[in-house]
């Protein structure tokens, strides 16, 4: 139990520094450990006002020593808030410079920062080079562009159609042209003629004789493929519009010349069977099979005489219809 | 062609939307296009450096397309188009032929235009690729007679030559060629066509028939005395001295 922990259950005093409290001499009687710490202080009190150094010892070992002595050059980038004999109580002793103002254009900071600004300015300078330099060369790449293309163009002749056009090897050329047009015209005219003569030596043929012409040549009815009746009932197809070229022998490939309606597998005669089975092909057996047989099937014209209407009345009335009025004026 | 409308409609339709919409819209036109008349055309024409209709990936159109557009709004007359066909300059030549082609009647196209048949300067066009190519006054003439559409542009149909021989009395048309032509008739496929294929590299080779009328005293083709008499037989410019 210290001194401190005894006068716990006390007022307390203010602490002053620099003045022992009250318990403090109680303590020294009891503790004679805290002795030494005392006296330990007023060294130090002792030391660091009565500092001083014995004259003998000389003044560089003095410079040496880096607690006691420290070396103050007066830089310009130090700055001394306090007096030095407050701060430094031995210096007395060392040498002391006297601070010299340096002006501001003289300090070692604006001397770097102007040299520092320089090489940029320099480097700026160089970039700056850099690209002029590959203006100017891009600027004579086109104009050596430039000048290729118009030499090129305007390099053999003028534009006036002088003399210098008219070589005797142009001459020639142009020969080779006109005979080619000159032939080319005489062919379109030969052949136009023989178009002529053939068409007008089949005008004065007979029927008969175009018919057999025909059959050799092989571009007449004959030619095209027999067809067969179509069953009753039977599915027509229609040939359609598409895949009609024809080769330069004006025949058609013979995929396309085959029959489209010749009976297939499923188409056979239905009129033998009974009239509940004829049905269309596939709707037999289903829900929505139709009725319908075929179109002659709904026919409801009469065809009894007993019945026709008078061909006279009939005639009256179709002279009424569009285009019957000038059937049988054949004058313009 | 003083008609204000040509094939009843007004002639700057002659030339398709598209390439029309593009020429208003290009540089040349709005600048150099800009208050041209018949006569002042001819400046620009003859400064011309080739013939063409668009080029390039956005299809730009041609000062010879430019000019030929303005030219139909002009619609200048017959007579002056008859001086821009007839005039020194190549390319205000070609202006002109193209020009009476699509708006000119179908006999006196053929007459006109066959005229230049016998015209063989040079003529640079300009591909759709942008690129140059040669062409001649004489294939120049004959596309724009042949062709449907040329240089970009949709030529009027005209009949074809025979039947206006046939119905509106047009005389056939006589080249300067036929004379020897026919002197040669028979042998045409065996003696003139293996020597277009020489032709082209040595004078000498080329083996031409030899002036219609007295084959005897005509001076030998190789001689340049031959080919000057031969222009002038023709009606064309002399030769110009080789160079020696």
């Amino acid at each position: 139990m210290d001194a401190y922990h005894k006068e716990k259950g006390k007022k307390v005093e203010r602490y002053r520094p620099g003045k022992a409290p009250a318990w403090a001499a109680e303590a020294e009687e009891e503790k004679d450990d805290n002795k030494n710490f005392k006296t330990i202080q007023k060294v130090s009190t002792t030391t660091s006002i009565n500092f001083s150094i014995p004259s003998q010892i000389p003044k560089a070992l003095i410079d040496t020593l880096p607690q006691a002595t420290p070396i103050l050059k007066p830089t310009i980038s130090e700055t001394r808030l306090y007096p030095e004999e407050e701060y430094t109580p031995q210096s007395s002793q060392t040498i002391r410079t006297k601070p010299t103002f340096v002006s501001k254009n003289k300090r070692a900071t604006h001397i770097e920062r102007e040299i520092r600004e320089q090489e940029q300015e320099e480097i700026l300078k160089q970039l700056k080079d850099i690209q002029e330099e590959k203006k100017t060369r891009t600027k004579v790449i086109v104009a050596e562009a430039i000048l290729k293309e118009e030499i090129g163009n305007i390099s053999d002749d003028i534009e006036s159609s002088s003399d210098e056009d008219y070589t005797a090897e142009e001459f020639i050329l142009w020969k080779v042209r006109e005979i080619k047009r000159i032939m080319r015209d005489k062919e379109e005219k030969e052949k136009r003629e023989k178009d002529i003569k053939e068409m007008e030596r089949r005008r004065a043929l007979s029927d008969w004789e175009r018919r057999e012409e025909d059959k050799v040549l092989g571009n007449d009815e004959s030619a095209k493929p027999v067809k067969q009746k179509i069953l009753y009932m039977q599915k027509y197809y229609n040939k359609g519009i598409f895949y009609q070229e024809r080769d330069e022998h004006g025949k058609l490939p013979e995929i396309f010349m085959r029959d489209y309606n010749a009976p297939v597998e499923g188409d056979f005669d239905k009129s033998t069977l009974p009239k509940i089975l004829q049905k269309r092909r596939g709707d037999f057996g289903k829900k929505g099979q139709s009725k319908y047989t075929h179109l002659t099937n709904e026919d409801t014209t009469n065809f009894d005489p007993m019945y026709m209407p008078e061909a006279e009345l009939m005639m009256k009335q179709q002279m009424k219809c569009a285009g019957y009025k000038s059937m049988n004026k054949f004058d313009a | 062609m003083t008609e204000e409308y040509a094939h009843g409609t007004n002639p700057i339709f002659l030339i398709d939307k598209i390439v029309r919409t593009k020429i208003y819209a290009c540089v040349y036109y709005k600048e150099k296009c800009f208050a041209l008349d018949a006569k002042t055309i001819i400046d620009k024409a003859v400064e011309l450096k080739c013939i063409g209709g668009t080029c390039g990936g956005s299809k730009k159109p041609t000062a010879f397309l430019c000019l030929l557009l303005k030219l139909l709004k002009i619609s200048p007359e017959r007579e002056i188009v008859q001086k821009y066909i007839e005039s020194n300059y190549k390319y205000l030549r070609a202006l002109g032929c193209m020009y009476l082609r699509l708006v000119g009647k179908p006999d006196d196209i053929y007459l006109t235009l066959e005229s230049l048949y016998n015209d063989y300067c040079k003529l640079r066009i300009k591909l759709p690729d942008g690129s140059f190519s040669t062409t001649y006054m004489d294939e120049f003439v004959d596309d724009l007679l042949v062709k449907d559409i040329y240089l970009e542009t949709v030529l009027p149909k005209i009949p074809k030559r025979h039947t206006l021989e046939d119905n509106e009395g047009l005389e056939p048309r006589v080249s300067v060629l036929d004379g020897e032509l026919t002197f040669v008739d028979g042998d045409l496929e065996e003696e003139q066509f293996p020597d277009s294929s020489s032709i082209g590299r040595s004078k000498k080779k080329a083996k031409l028939g030899e002036g219609g009328q007295n084959p005897q005293k005509a001076p030998a083709p190789e001689s340049d005395e031959y080919w000057i008499n031969l222009r002038k037989q023709l009606g064309l410019a002399p030769v110009k001295e080789p160079n020696k």
